[in-house]
């Protein structure tokens, strides 16, 4: 569901002008409507956005600035710049713009669905993915000949679920782009960068962008079981891959008397691979992991990009000497809570978790190559509580910032159409009402691919209904069966919009947004669930009788609850 | 000395818990050791009131106390009381690595256990405390031919290039009923590996070098081709199951057979010797006793254990006099751990041949410091104390051949990796560590969040993080 703001009503001149210049240029109008639809993305009309503090992440800030789009693209952006008749002019004095940020490995969009994907390229979606994880488990490999989990023919851009609700989540807080992969596999597949908005083939801004590997074994069953197995698998791989190329080329030459190469669906993206120097994720998230990685880049001549990240700190010089980069997990590291209780924590988990928000800053001070990823985080809010904590390890905010939008559009190779406010670039922007990185900052509008997008807040995606019970004031809940108790204090305005906040056994919850429509309510809030790990809680439910009942979703949990009035009520 | 020593400690402890980067670092100050008594494992064997100086991660002398003279810089250690003997090398051993078996196929020579070293083991610390400073890292026995192993030096604190050592290569075979499966169970609907006998065996590792011979073939013609200026020769497809058994074809890469009954070690130099190439050291050889003559004849050594045996069927026939047997039948003999608990006492399993058929000292302890050095083609490095090899020195309270010994301090390379006095001093820097970085995470032991973690993680319905959250 797409939430798209329906186009101003401001004269179509300049559009009309454009046309008409295309016309010319192509000899006739017919030309240019077949030539159209096949640009990314189909033009959308002009929109300015004035008297805006702009970071433009490629220079200074403009204090007081003006940035055109048109066309998909950043037309102009700068203090005194026109602004074109036809455009829909925004007034966002007081806000700043920003870049789009830009999620150096997700999964969200991909796969949701049985969508088969732009040009029908594709082979279903989830279908797919389920079809491969079986696959893998009941056909034992004897051998890298039989090219084990190596989904290198699997492209994320194939697999695109435009609809996925997830998208609109992360867009809502500023992420306009993110490189999408599968997971499943010891090749996974060939990643895209994506933008959130638009149809399935509107998304792609690049494909195939990187390839990724795991180093994921199946145990005695199947060959490679052991990690072991898995490396020496990735070595034979490319070893086979360069050979294949010789052969190819010998064989090009000359076919005749020669037997044809062996047709391998496997094989072929790893030759483009290496023939392209695409990236290849690896993942490396402890020192032994780093430095296998490094090693086996080198080995194989597969450019490898670190993923992961969290024992970095120790190591930067040595990663920035190597020049592979390091794509750095936003879901730091907790305490075990499976732990027996009474277990005493190791120093070395200690010193992972205390250490491990300072490798930003360190990999920045050696100058290393480093973008953050959301990873499996808990969404939007807490990735961003993830970088603030990276800030308080002394990451400056401008390097934060240059984390989540240039360096992974350089790591990828998109930093010529993605990642700062520049003229020529793809207007992917930010408007907030604050810092990006600040608690209290909301994003109020974003554009992707120069379409603009409403935000949550803005939308009031809420039953048309008016309130007809009072949610104000203070409540006590009772959640799990009584198990757990939690208070709160709500405030309501006009139009239904709930804000207030929330004290758990684990402390505040701060909500984020919410509602209250005829008898029935819904609340987001931000609950803290373990040290530095931070989830979006959903309350919803009905007021009755003074009385509410209701569940809440925490991650993938659901409990009820019930709420009275403290005292009984009122 | 003691300041020193802690020095060290702290420095392999912040380096070695953190995995931060430390490449084998070099000996700082020469080393002296004098007054005590020094069993070298080389000629001559015991040095009453000897000395041992050791400088640059070499060992400069070992001799008579009055005959070795200190730099001025040497840190001396009075020796008096106590006793020196060479690390002691672990032949056969399963620690440090993040995986052991490929056993997923019948033939796993393309994986390395070199790929997959943990250096923060902590086993690599707890065995240098009981003396031992080199260790064999193998391959499992899942498979008749199995994986690629590796040798490492002990430097705790070290990343795994850096413990990794420049040793010639290494492969494992295994015979009976590990690589047949008989012991592990069926998954229904899988169909079971090949193979499942003896005579299965040796067909897969007949099969294996019948296949390497074709493949080295192979190479040889394309070579040829080169050779003779065809450029249009394209090479042979590179087979990393099939290189290293060329390598031992060619015999450059030791084969470790883990075996233990008569009949299958007689098979297996059998079909060696059909391929042209010798197994360099039979492993476990429980039996080796009923066979040490033919094992002499094929030029095979013997890596066993003391007196550990009937943990299963084709373990029943074994006898704690069977590293006696051999040696006397005159062959090379290294007592192993095969494990990481045995590998902190080593000295006391070699103790046992002494008891158990009679070997003399300079035999007993042989069999964990220079045989076992010999067998891995590493004894112009280590195995003895002796001018010019490296400083792995051990420094015990009491006779080392016995069970009262004790290890004071461990050097590997003339650097300390273990001294019980820095040790306990360590636990307690250890704890104010911990203690600083609960307080960084303002999670203080008094903080009411430890409190709220008892809570969440006893209460009733509290599965989860999330669970317990609200």
């Amino acid at each position: 569901m797409s939430h798209r703001i329906a186009a101003g009503t401001a004269s179509r001149g300049a559009a009309l002008t454009t046309v008409a210049l295309t016309t010319l240029l192509l000899g006739s109008a017919e030309v240019a409507a077949q030539h159209f639809p096949n640009q990314t993305p189909a033009g959308p009309p002009f929109f300015a956005l004035q008297g805006a503090r702009i970071v433009t992440g490629s220079g200074a800030e403009i204090e007081n600035g003006t940035v055109v789009i048109g066309n998909g693209l950043i037309e102009a952006v700068g203090e005194n710049v026109s602004i074109p008749g036809d455009a829909r002019v925004f007034d966002v004095s007081g806000m700043t713009v920003y870049p789009g940020l830009f999620d150096a490995l997700s999964e969200v969009g991909l796969a949701g669905g049985d969508d088969g994907g732009p040009g029908g390229g594709g082979g279903g979606g989830g279908g797919l993915a389920a079809l491969l994880a079986a696959q893998q488990g009941v056909t034992p490999s004897d051998g890298p000949e039989d090219r084990p989990a190596t989904n290198s023919w699997v492209s994320a851009a194939d697999m695109l679920d435009p609809e996925a609700g997830d998208i609109e989540r992360w867009r809502d807080a500023g992420f306009t782009t993110a490189f999408l992969i599968p997971g499943d596999g010891i090749v996974t597949g060939q990643g895209a960068v994506v933008n959130f908005g638009g149809s399935a083939r509107e998304m792609v801004v690049k494909a195939p962008a990187a390839l990724r590997i795991t180093m994921s074994g199946a145990g005695f069953r199947s060959y490679p079981g052991s990690l072991m197995g898995v490396i020496s698998y990735v070595r034979q791989l490319y070893l086979d891959a360069a050979h294949a190329d010789q052969y190819a080329a010998r064989y090009e030459a000359s076919p005749r008397g020669r037997n044809r190469p062996v047709y391998d669906r496997a094989l072929g993206p790893v030759q483009d691979a290496i023939r392209g120097g695409w990236p290849t994720l690896f993942p490396a998230d402890e020192v032994r992991e780093i430095r296998r990685a490094i090693r086996l880049g080198n080995d194989t001549g597969a450019r490898v990009v670190l993923t992961g990240g969290h024992e970095a700190y120790g190591l930067a010089d040595e990663i920035a000497a190597s020049g592979a980069p390091v794509l750095v997990s936003l879901d730091w590291p907790r305490r075990n809570n499976n732990a027996d209780p009474e277990a005493e924590e190791t120093l070395a988990s200690l010193e992972r978790r205390a250490y491990a928000p300072t490798t930003p800053a360190r990999l920045e001070e050696a100058g290393a190559t480093w973008a953050f990823y959301s990873d499996d985080s808990g969404g939007p809010s807490a990735v961003m509580e993830n970088v603030r904590k990276a800030m308080e390890n002394g990451l400056s905010q401008d390097a934060a910032l240059r984390a989540l939008t240039v360096s992974p559009a350089r790591i990828y190779g998109v930093e010529a159409q993605l990642g700062t406010v520049e003229e020529g670039k793809i207007a992917n922007l930010v408007v907030a009402d604050g810092d990006i990185f600040a608690e209290e900052t909301t994003v109020t509008m974003v554009f992707v691919d120069g379409k603009p997008f409403e935000t949550g807040e803005a939308r009031g995606e809420r039953p048309e209904a008016p309130p007809e019970v009072d949610i104000s004031g203070s409540w006590v809940l009772s959640l799990n069966n009584d198990s757990q108790e939690a208070s709160a204090e709500l405030e309501v305005d006009e139009d239904g919009h709930v804000s207030g906040i929330i004290v758990g056994e684990r402390g505040e919850q701060q909500i984020t947004g919410g509602w209250v429509s005829g008898t029935e309510f819904e609340i987001s809030a931000r609950a803290t669930v373990g040290p530095g790990r931070v989830v979006e809680a959903v309350y919803s439910g009905v007021i009755e009788d003074g009385e509410m009942t209701g569940s809440v979703q925490m991650g993938q949990f659901t409990m009820d609850f019930t709420g009275t009035r403290p005292g009984g009520g009122r | 000395m003691k300041r020193l020593v802690l020095g060290a400690i702290g420095a392999v402890l912040v380096g070695g818990a953190a995995g931060a980067a430390a490449p084998a670092q070099a000996q700082e100050t020469p080393v002296l050791i004098t007054g005590a008594t020094i069993l070298t494992a080389a000629e001559p064997f015991k040095i009453e009131n000897g000395a041992v100086l050791f400088e640059d991660g070499r060992i400069r002398a070992a001799g008579p106390a009055d005959e070795v003279d200190a730099p001025a810089n040497a840190t001396v250690i009075d020796g008096q009381g106590m006793f020196v003997t060479p690390g002691i090398v672990d032949a056969h051993s399963h620690i440090a690595s993040d995986a052991t078996n490929e056993g997923s196929v019948s033939v796993s020579s393309m994986v390395s256990i070199k790929d997959v070293i943990d250096p923060t083991d902590i086993s690599i610390y707890r065995e240098a405390a009981g003396g031992t400073t080199t260790s064999h890292v193998m391959h499992g026995s899942a498979n008749p031919i199995g994986g690629q192993n590796a040798v490492i030096k002990h430097r705790w604190g070290s990343d795994a290039a850096g413990m990794l050592m420049d040793a010639p290569p290494t492969i494992k075979f295994a015979l009976g009923e590990n690589p047949k499966r008989s012991n592990s169970n069926t998954i229904p609907g899988v169909p079971q590996r090949y193979p499942a006998t003896r005579m299965g065996v040796m067909d897969v590792i007949r099969q294996a070098f019948t296949d390497a011979a074709e493949y080295r073939a192979r190479w040889e013609a394309y070579e040829e081709l080169v050779a003779r200026g065809d450029r249009s020769a394209i090479p042979p497809r590179r087979d990393l199951r099939l290189d290293p058994l060329v390598g031992v074809l060619n015999g450059e890469i030791l084969v470790h057979a883990h075996s233990y009954r008569a009949d299958e070690i007689l098979q297996l130099m059998r079909v060696a010797e059909e391929f042209g190439f010798r197994i360099h050291v039979f492993q476990h050889v429980l039996e080796g006793y009923r066979v040490a003559d033919e094992m002499r004849e094929h030029g095979a050594s013997a890596s066993t254990f003391s007196d550990w045996w009937a943990y299963k069927v084709e373990a029943y026939e074994a006898i704690p006099h069977n590293a006696a047997i051999m040696t006397r039948r005159g062959i090379l003999v290294s007592i192993n751990s095969d494990s990481s608990e045995e590998g902190r006492h080593l000295n006391q399993e070699a103790a046992k041949t002494m008891k158990w058929g009679g070997l003399t000292e300079e035999e007993a302890l042989a069999t964990v410091t220079i045989n076992p050095a010999v067998q891995l083609g590493i004894d112009d490095r280590v195995g003895s104390l002796e001018a010019g090899k490296d400083a792995d020195v051990v420094l015990w309270e009491n006779y080392p051949l016995s069970s009262f010994a004790k290890v004071r301090t461990t050097w590997v390379d003339g650097e300390v990796v273990f001294d019980v006095d820095a040790d306990m001093a360590m636990r307690a820097e250890r704890e104010t560590e911990k203690q600083r970085l609960r307080e960084m995470l303002g999670e203080a032991e008094s903080d009411e969040t430890g409190a709220a973690r008892l809570r969440g993680g006893r209460g009733p319905g509290n599965r989860s993080e999330e669970r317990a959250g609200i």
